[in-house]
């Protein structure tokens, strides 16, 4: 991984010296300058998350920065770079090569600390007595294996983008365009396992976080008078180069004696056995797009169509997607303009047949099949569409109304009422005041009204259960999966009804001085619900200042308050449920 | 009196309409001058402007000095005479849609048409940018606090004990907005929120066969974006955001023996120690959902269980 990184960099400065070379002979202007600092973050108590980006160390390190910039004639050089220690730097640099290229490439680094769960509530012990006092089979119990381990990784970042002017002048433009981006996660990582079998048990291990995301894209452009086409392709990959941590699961046998294998294993996929866990499957996606904008005598129209296939490259399992977009801006007249966005999309995900051994084989009461075909719920068509009308009666005002529709219709995942499909109907105003150059104010107000929003059914509150309705043939007890059939409540944290408004002020008293002021207020409900209503309010005052004392200095201050309440189901098993 | 206010809300209004419609005029027989000669009165800008892109770029067009003219028109009347109206000037406020002088060569910004984010019709470009500064895609300030100045309530989520590294320095608004609207440069399929958050954490993509319905739907109904004050940019702290949506364990119903897990009758496992009390099993079951069911995202290994369909707690 160092090494990767190393060479990542090696390449990087080499590529950022090629235009440098190039014009050294004459490099007619040029600035440079350094700065030497210190931060330092430090927290005092086992609360790594305090400082989540920094290692909380109780040290005070120097932090270096460098900018460089450089011109000559229609060439230009920029690169700043900073440098804390080897997980904390960033360095970027852009070239431009007049009207024929333009490249920037960029590398930045940060440490992000991960939690430690030191599993302190996973152990109980149940009492078969009123009074407490005398244990019985059921227990859990945890074992950290890393104590006082303190978990992170560096995040490296290292991305280009360049473009090149085949052909540019008045009339007509080509140009190619290529970029990438990679992340690299580099460092460990907690993993929490849980083996449920004759005892719950819950294990904490180390594990490292050897983790590559990459994208690249490429594309081509051209521009023919008011009209342009252009061609893009994405490819993206993620692999991890680290195994998966491996768990060995119990052999399933009742937890105090010992005995009973055949009818706790019988329950079982697999137990007694040593297995992979948190193990993200590797995958890549590709799209492919094409775009097209023109100018039009009212205004402009601009759409793309992209095709999608994502995969589960451990699994063979595909994602495929098709989706366009189209924008059409019109002046209506020299005040009056209107937007319209419209948008569709299919996703289309492939199911999978879980194929699962027979529950209680050969056991009383046993042999029941409970494989299924897991069809996805994410195999959809949205569409959306919205119409903005704006109004400038001058440059002192400006007025907008908008209005649309969403729609998202799932194939396989019902929502509340057996409806798959959730439709949201909004509209929103906005109000822009500048009397003079001192004052400028604004206004937002949106609603949104939404038909059957994604929720989770019948998953909360269970019926009373006074006997099984449906006991399983040639067995009295009543097994955990049979309370499924018993739980009715409906719940999501998405309104049906949503209102949002939004202030905001400006007064500037002196050219180099500005106050701002604002206020948000939002209010979602949803009482469609069978369980009780859902409400979230926002209540959010803000205050800012700015002095300039010169370009070089400026003192900012600023004040907000968010204050968010939120009432929203929520079921804790009481009693028999 | 009303016919007084009446005429002088006209005349205000002949005033302003007259007012809004001065522009400048150059002489047809003005010339180039060069930028050097701008810089000998406008010393401050040309420093600036030094190291601009625009002076770069427009050095390429025509191989001469003229960088300032280019926009400003030719100014040789406006040097001798001094008169702010014989040269080209840009207000500060652009109408929407037209006069927008930038547009005449960054028309490749669609919603500089078609209208995404507000600041550039409103203010101008100049809203956000500083054309003669050599700043970071001339902007007036960094990135951060240029947005901030509007969007005050991400800045405040910024603030939050659980956030995305943007205030560190680490992050970009940028990285996941785009203020000028779709740019020609960008990654694969972003066409949802969805797609926008798997641009960095992909390994979340799936699919998978074992699915968490809300990580296909929106990560925003589980995850703020910005800050939160609950870990992991949850919307609520566990086991809340989870109850939510699930009934708790039963198990927690379960009354918790006092005493030492290993007392006789002892398990059959080995003496891990710990004491069990009355509300043990609501510790247990209670606190944090996500030390038994860690895969949230989805996950292709199964559960154990064979009546729970492998899918309850996918390892």
């Amino acid at each position: 991984m160092q090494r990767t990184i190393k060479t990542t960099l090696l390449l990087f400065v080499m590529v950022s010296l090629i235009p440098v070379s190039s014009y050294a002979d004459d490099l007619v202007e040029y600035d440079w300058g350094i700065y030497l600092g210190s931060h330092y973050t430090g927290s005092v108590d086992y609360y790594p998350r305090a400082g989540e980006y920094y290692r909380s160390n109780f040290e005070i390190r120097p932090e270096v920065g460098l900018n460089y910039i450089g011109t000559r004639n229609d060439k230009m050089l920029k690169v700043n770079a900073f440098y804390y220690d080897d997980k904390r730097m960033y360095l970027n640099a852009e070239g431009v090569g007049g009207d024929t290229w333009s490249a920037k490439l960029s590398y930045r680094s940060f440490f992000h600390r991960t939690p430690h769960d030191l599993l302190e509530n996973m152990t109980a012990r149940e009492a078969v007595d009123p009074e407490h006092n005398t244990p019985g089979g059921k227990t859990t119990t945890h074992q950290d294996y890393v104590p006082g381990a303190q978990f992170g990784y560096a995040s490296h970042q290292v991305a280009s983008e360049a473009i090149l002017n085949l052909i540019k002048n008045d009339e007509n433009e080509v140009k190619l365009y290529a970029a990438h981006k990679s992340i690299i996660e580099h460092g460990d990582k907690q993993v929490i396992s849980t083996s449920h079998c004759f005892s719950c048990h819950v294990e904490s291990h180390r594990a490292e976080v050897d983790l590559y995301t990459h994208n690249f894209m490429g594309g081509i452009e051209g521009s023919m008078g008011p009209a342009s086409l252009a061609y893009e392709f994405g490819y993206r990959f993620t692999e991890s180069r680290v195994g998966a941590s491996q768990r060995y699961f119990d052999e399933a046998q009742h937890p105090i004696q010992g005995n009973k294998k055949e009818e706790f294993g019988s329950r079982l996929i697999y137990d007694d056995t040593t297995l992979a866990v948190e193990k993200q499957p590797e995958t890549e996606k590709y799209s492919h797009t094409a775009k097209i904008k023109t100018d039009l005598p009212f205004g402009a129209l601009a759409g793309s169509f992209t095709h999608a296939r994502a995969t589960n490259k451990d699994y063979g399992l595909d994602t495929k997607s098709n989706g366009g977009v189209a924008r059409l801006f019109s002046r209506l007249s020299r005040r009056i303009s209107f937007v319209g966005n419209f948008s569709a999309s299919r996703i289309k995900d492939d199911p999978y047949f879980v194929d699962l051994p027979l529950w209680r084989e050969d056991r009383p009461g046993g042999g029941q099949d409970f494989d299924y075909t897991r069809y996805s719920s994410l195999t959809r068509t949205y569409f959306s569409g919205s119409g903005e009308v704006i109004y400038n009666p001058s440059i002192r005002y400006r007025l907008s109304l908008l209005a649309g529709y969403k729609s998202n219709k799932r194939d396989d995942f019902p929502i509340q009422d057996a409806e798959y499909e959730t439709e949201t109907l909004f509209g929103q105003l906005t109000v822009r005041y500048r009397p003079s150059s001192k004052f400028s104010g604004s206004m937002k107000a949106r609603i949104e009204q939404t038909d059957n929003p994604f929720m989770t059914v019948g998953k909360l509150l269970e019926r009373r259960m006074n006997g099984v309705e449906d006991p399983i043939t040639g067995n009295g007890f009543v097994y955990y999966f049979q309370r499924e059939d018993y739980k009715y409540g409906d719940a999501t944290q998405l309104p049906t009804m949503s209102q949002q408004l939004q202030f905001q002020l400006r007064y500037r008293p002196a050219r180099k001085w500005s106050l701002v002021g604002g206020l948000r207020v939002q209010l979602d409900k949803n009482d469609d619900l069978n369980t009780i209503d859902f409400e979230k309010t926002v209540l959010q005052p803000s205050l800012s200042t700015t002095y300039v004392v010169n370009p070089s200095w400026s003192l900012y201050g600023n004040f907000t308050h968010l204050n968010e309440s939120l009432n929203a189901p929520l079921a804790v098993a009481l009693f028999d449920g | 009196m009303s016919k007084q206010l009446m005429s002088m809300f006209l005349a205000a209004f002949v005033c302003v309409v007259f007012m809004s419609h001065i522009s400048a005029k150059i002489p047809d027989d003005a010339t180039y001058i060069g930028s050097e000669t701008c810089g000998a009165c406008h010393d401050d800008v040309a420093e600036a402007f030094r190291y601009n892109v625009h002076r770069v770029s427009i050095s390429a067009w025509d191989g001469e000095n003229i960088a300032c003219e280019s926009c400003h028109g030719r100014g040789s009347a406006h040097a001798d005479e001094g008169d702010p109206y014989l040269i080209k000037t840009f207000s500060e406020e652009y109408e929407y849609g037209e006069d927008n002088p930038c547009l005449d060569c960054h028309e490749g910004y669609p919603s500089a048409y078609l209208g995404d984010h507000h600041p550039h019709i409103e203010e101008g470009c100049s809203g956000c940018h500083q054309v003669h500064s050599d700043t970071e895609n001339l902007l007036v300030k960094s990135e951060d606090k240029l947005c901030f100045d509007c969007h005050i309530e991400k800045m405040a989520e910024f603030r939050m004990p659980s956030h995305h590294p943007v205030t560190e320095g680490f992050m970009n608004c940028t990285d996941c907005h785009a203020p000028h609207g779709k740019k020609s440069v960008q990654f694969v399929g972003m066409m949802s929120s969805r797609e926008r958050c798997l641009g960095c954490h992909a390994e979340k993509q799936g699919p998978y066969i074992f699915e968490h319905a809300p990580a296909n739907e929106d990560c925003m109904i589980c995850h703020k974006a910005h800050g939160s004050v609950a870990d992991n940019l949850l919307t609520q702290s566990e086991p809340f955001l989870c109850l939510s949506c699930h009934a708790a364990h039963f198990h927690s119903t379960i009354t918790g023996y006092t005493g030492s897990v290993y007392d006789s009758p002892s398990p059959v496992g080995p003496d891990r120690g710990g004491q069990s009390g009355i509300h043990s099993f609501k510790k247990v079951m209670l606190t944090k959902c996500t030390q038994c069911h860690t895969q949230v995202h989805g996950s292709d290994l199964p559960a154990q269980s064979v009546s729970g369909q492998a899918k309850g707690m996918t390892r």
